[in-house]
């Protein structure tokens, strides 16, 4: 029985590494849109990490109950369930965000909903099998964790070079690039950390002994 | 159909839903696998951002005026009518043409959730000012997002045969590469650069 729970606890934390290192946004290109257009400052990252956390957590953990516990709900019926669950989270992610500014709705416009679209994206990932309702949480909270780091990233490097600033605080940058606010921006800082990322996963994977991430 | 094509055009040339906004990158990814994904994804997203437009035109025209309605309804009620939308088609085609569903199954689902086609919903509303307008939007979207397809596919193909530096390889040259696009749609719009 304990080496049973040793085995499990194993496991999650294999995958967690394998969900961590295979970062959804960097390595996977999910969830793009919110990161590239709207991850300008790092109150509208923020703001995204908590919408992601809102929708995803409990759409993944829906969607493996239904497919554990009614089998016989057809899989379009189960994703269109998880459609509206993820819809109805928007809503106490909406209150969870409007304390951080009085403007985050209209510095987020549509992506505020699209980031909860976004975590539906998640369900389709690529290699991802349906499974446990445990394996599901680990996953979810991963994948929200791997998010979170990806839009953090881009919006403090935009903020920085966009206003010279970091949350509002000015930083007493002499120079300032207003350019970095606009879209074109956001992808090749999105690039930029998606290859710092598959470096450092390379060189994480070569120090473990493990394999290589592709 | 005037405003259907004016605003189709629109949204292919001058506010390509990929370059301008960004909305079908999540979609481009699986369907630049070959020129029959990206045609089955280019269908998939155009049908169900169509659709899409034409249902966040007729939701919008009965329920706006409510303040609960703009600030906690719309996103709730398109999100749902997008999953009607979808359990209606797949149903549709589960019944009657199974060997299709089987094989599109997994594009149809990427097309109907995905940013583009509730980004289009929001565009068809506050951008459109018909129903036609509403729905061109949405096909604007769809065929922007093939234009998009073949742009990038038409690259890589070059890219393959270039020394990217092994960090670069894979995700990050592609959205360099979409950046570019987007940074050249930016100024051939008539975009200044902010200083």
């Amino acid at each position: 029985m304990a080496s049973e729970r040793t085995a499990a606890a194993g496991g999650l934390l294999k995958r967690c590494k394998q969900a961590l290192a295979e970062n959804p946004v960097l390595f996977g290109g999910l969830a793009l849109a919110p990161v590239v257009m709207v991850a300008t400052t790092v109150k509208n990252a923020v703001a995204l990490m908590i919408v992601m956390a809102c929708t995803l957590v409990p759409v993944m953990l829906l969607e493996a109950v239904l497919a554990r516990y009614l089998p016989m709900v057809p899989d379009f019926a189960r994703m269109a369930l998880c459609a509206v669950f993820a819809a109805a989270m928007l809503m106490p992610a909406r209150l969870a965000v409007a304390p951080l500014a009085q403007n985050i709705f209209d510095s987020l416009g549509m992506y505020f909903a699209l980031t909860g679209v976004s975590a539906l994206m998640f369900l389709h990932s690529p290699g991802r099998e349906p499974e446990g309702p445990r394996f599901a949480v680990t996953d979810a909270v991963c994948g929200t964790l791997g998010f979170a780091l990806a839009v953090f990233l881009t919006g403090a490097v935009r903020e920085a070079l966009s206003l010279g600033t970091f949350w509002g605080v000015p930083l007493g940058f002499s120079v300032k690039f207003p350019a970095m606010a606009m879209p074109f921006a956001g992808f090749f800082t999105a690039a930029f950390w998606a290859a710092a990322w598959n470096s450092l996963s390379r060189l994480i994977g070569r120090m473990g002994g493990g394999r290589e991430v592709e | 159909m005037t405003s259907f094509l004016l605003v189709a055009a629109v949204a292919v040339f001058l506010e390509n839903a990929l370059f301008a906004r960004a909305l079908d990158i999540s979609v481009l990814l699986p369907a630049l696998h070959s020129r029959r994904t990206i045609w089955i994804y280019g269908l998939a997203v155009t049908l169900s951002s169509s659709a899409a437009g034409g249902v966040a035109w007729g939701l919008h025209s009965l329920l706006q005026g409510g303040g609960w309605y703009a600030s906690y309804g719309q996103p709730f009620l398109f999100l749902t009518a997008q999953a009607f939308l979808y359990a209606v088609v797949c149903a549709g085609l589960r019944a009657y043409k199974k060997e299709l569903y089987r094989a599109i199954r997994v594009p149809l689902t990427i097309s109907f959730f995905n940013c583009a086609a509730l980004g289009s919903m929001f565009l068809a509303v506050y951008k459109a000012g018909s129903f036609w307008g509403a729905v061109g939007t949405g096909a604007g979207v769809g065929v922007g997002f093939l234009l998009a397809c073949a742009l990038v596919r038409v690259e890589e193909g070059r890219l393959a045969i270039c020394n990217v530096p092994r960090a670069f390889q894979g995700l990050p040259i592609r959205l360099m590469y979409i950046g570019l696009l987007a940074l050249a749609t930016y100024g051939l719009i008539g975009h200044q650069l902010p200083v």
